[in-house]
């Protein structure tokens, strides 16, 4: 496939927030299914986080040599955050091919966060730090300057 | 969590504050009086708000060739590294064109009329010597705080803590808990302080995280492109995990100058795994990334 960088892109990112915005529906089952349904946790490939389960969505798109279709992968823990995310062929078997690799790098998605005083046994919170206390001493000046 | 074994020492050091937890026993007051003076020497050493810093040496330097320390030296060349790999935009000489917009010693935030006209001036590195083609303030942001916080793991290290985690306003470096478990960190959304993006299990590695919002001043804020002399606005907030801090830091610190179609390029180049956050509300996210995002 030779598509424009932008507009792979825009496919998938237009492609993992849909995944996404179905999975926080539940699922729609006409168009995403479960594969395997795994209830016993695995290894995510290329990491150390436990997959709870994965869903995956087949996406159907025009390409210059005729139709493509990707399968998006997204790999759950047991809250169902999103831990691992991968891009298969789906029309060679589901065997990531080298092309697909490379259509994979760098996926967008919308991250829509979750309160911090939502989440539980946090030993720290990783920010940008050039709130100095020198900075903050002066805001309020620079607030009424502004 | 922590036990009894579990401690937490906080400080001010290098305009920020600065947590390290133990899960080993409280720090030694000689290790504490250690790391404390290590963070007044590197903040007089490398400040570039102090005039008698190394950092602020060549403010007013004729063109030629100096000698510097083994120190100065290793960021430097580290910062040579980056600039290579933004194609020039990551640029410590950038120190300049910070006070120039305001960004100074005295926090005017008040930009000059001759921002628009300043010249990032040119360097090269050689083992310990300096060339310069005249004055130049050097800004060690964006990869002098990951150096430093690798420097007092090692001073824990030296004074035998093996299950530590080191916050420096907010980038870190950790090992493991006793147990031998992960230090498990929440990831701020940039500009959103009461949000996380996400998790990550931190164990033998240091996560940085640099946004464009904590340091805004009129239609300025820290992170300036130092040809176009305009701040960065395509891209909001960086976040990247490395083996240890620095490289974590400097990986920031270069994704957020880097083409989209490079990130991948840097961050293998520091072994490092990222989030970009882009301006339009979007995420890139390293292909590699393992920690929990909540999408």
């Amino acid at each position: 496939m030779t598509f424009p960088r932008t507009r792979r892109n825009a496919i998938i990112g237009a492609l993992v927030v849909g995944v996404g915005a179905l999975l926080s529906y539940r699922f729609v089952p006409t168009i995403v299914r479960s594969i395997g349904g795994n209830a016993s946790p695995q290894m995510a490939s290329g990491s150390d986080l436990i997959v709870a389960r994965e869903v995956s969505a087949v996406a159907t798109y025009d390409a210059p040599n005729g139709t493509d279709k990707v399968r998006f992968t997204l790999g759950l823990d047991s809250g169902d955050a999103v831990v691992a995310v991968k891009s298969t062929d789906a029309l060679k078997g589901d065997a990531t091919n080298e092309n697909l690799a490379k259509f994979s790098e760098g996926l967008l998605l919308v991250i829509r966060g979750k309160k911090l005083s939502e989440l539980t046994s946090i030993d720290r919170v990783g920010k940008s730090s050039l709130t100095t206390a020198a900075f903050n001493t002066i805001l309020p000046d620079l607030q009424k300057r502004l | 969590m922590m036990d009894k074994r579990g401690a937490e020492f906080t400080f001010d050091g290098i305009g920020t504050s600065w947590c390290i937890l133990t899960d080993d026993g409280s720090l030694r007051e000689e290790t504490v009086e250690c790391v404390l003076c290590y963070m007044r020497v590197f903040n007089a050493r490398f400040s570039r708000f102090l005039n008698d810093s190394e950092a602020s040496a060549f403010r007013n330097a004729e063109a030629g060739e100096y000698p510097i320390s083994e120190e100065f030296a290793t960021l430097l060349s580290r910062a040579d590294e980056l600039r290579r790999l933004t194609g020039g935009l990551y640029d410590p000489a950038v120190g300049g064109l910070l006070e120039q917009a305001g960004y100074d010693a005295a926090y005017s935030m008040v930009p000059r009329p001759d921002v628009v006209q300043f010249v990032l001036p040119k360097w090269e590195i050689t083992g310990q010597m300096l060339t310069i083609d005249g004055p130049v303030v050097f800004d060690l942001g964006g990869m002098g705080k990951g150096f430093c916080i690798d420097r007092v793991a090692e001073i824990l290290e030296n004074h035998n803590h093996r299950h530590y985690l080191v916050d420096g306003g907010g980038d870190m470096y950790a090992t493991t808990k006793r147990d031998g478990g992960p230090w498990r960190v929440a990831i701020e959304y940039p500009g959103k302080p009461d949000v996380a993006v996400g998790t990550v299990e931190l164990e033998n590695r240091g996560i940085a995280v640099s946004d464009s919002f904590r340091c805004r001043w009129k239609e300025w804020h820290h992170i300036v492109h130092p040809l176009l002399r305009v701040p960065i606005e395509t891209v909001i907030g960086v976040t990247a995990t490395a083996r240890n801090a620095w490289d974590a830091d400097c990986a920031t610190s270069a994704l957020f100058f880097s083409d989209e179609n490079r990130c991948d390029e840097v961050a293998k180049f520091l072994r490092s795994r990222y989030l970009v956050f882009r301006t339009d509300g979007t995420t890139r996210v390293s292909p590699d990334w393992d920690g929990v995002l909540f999408v």
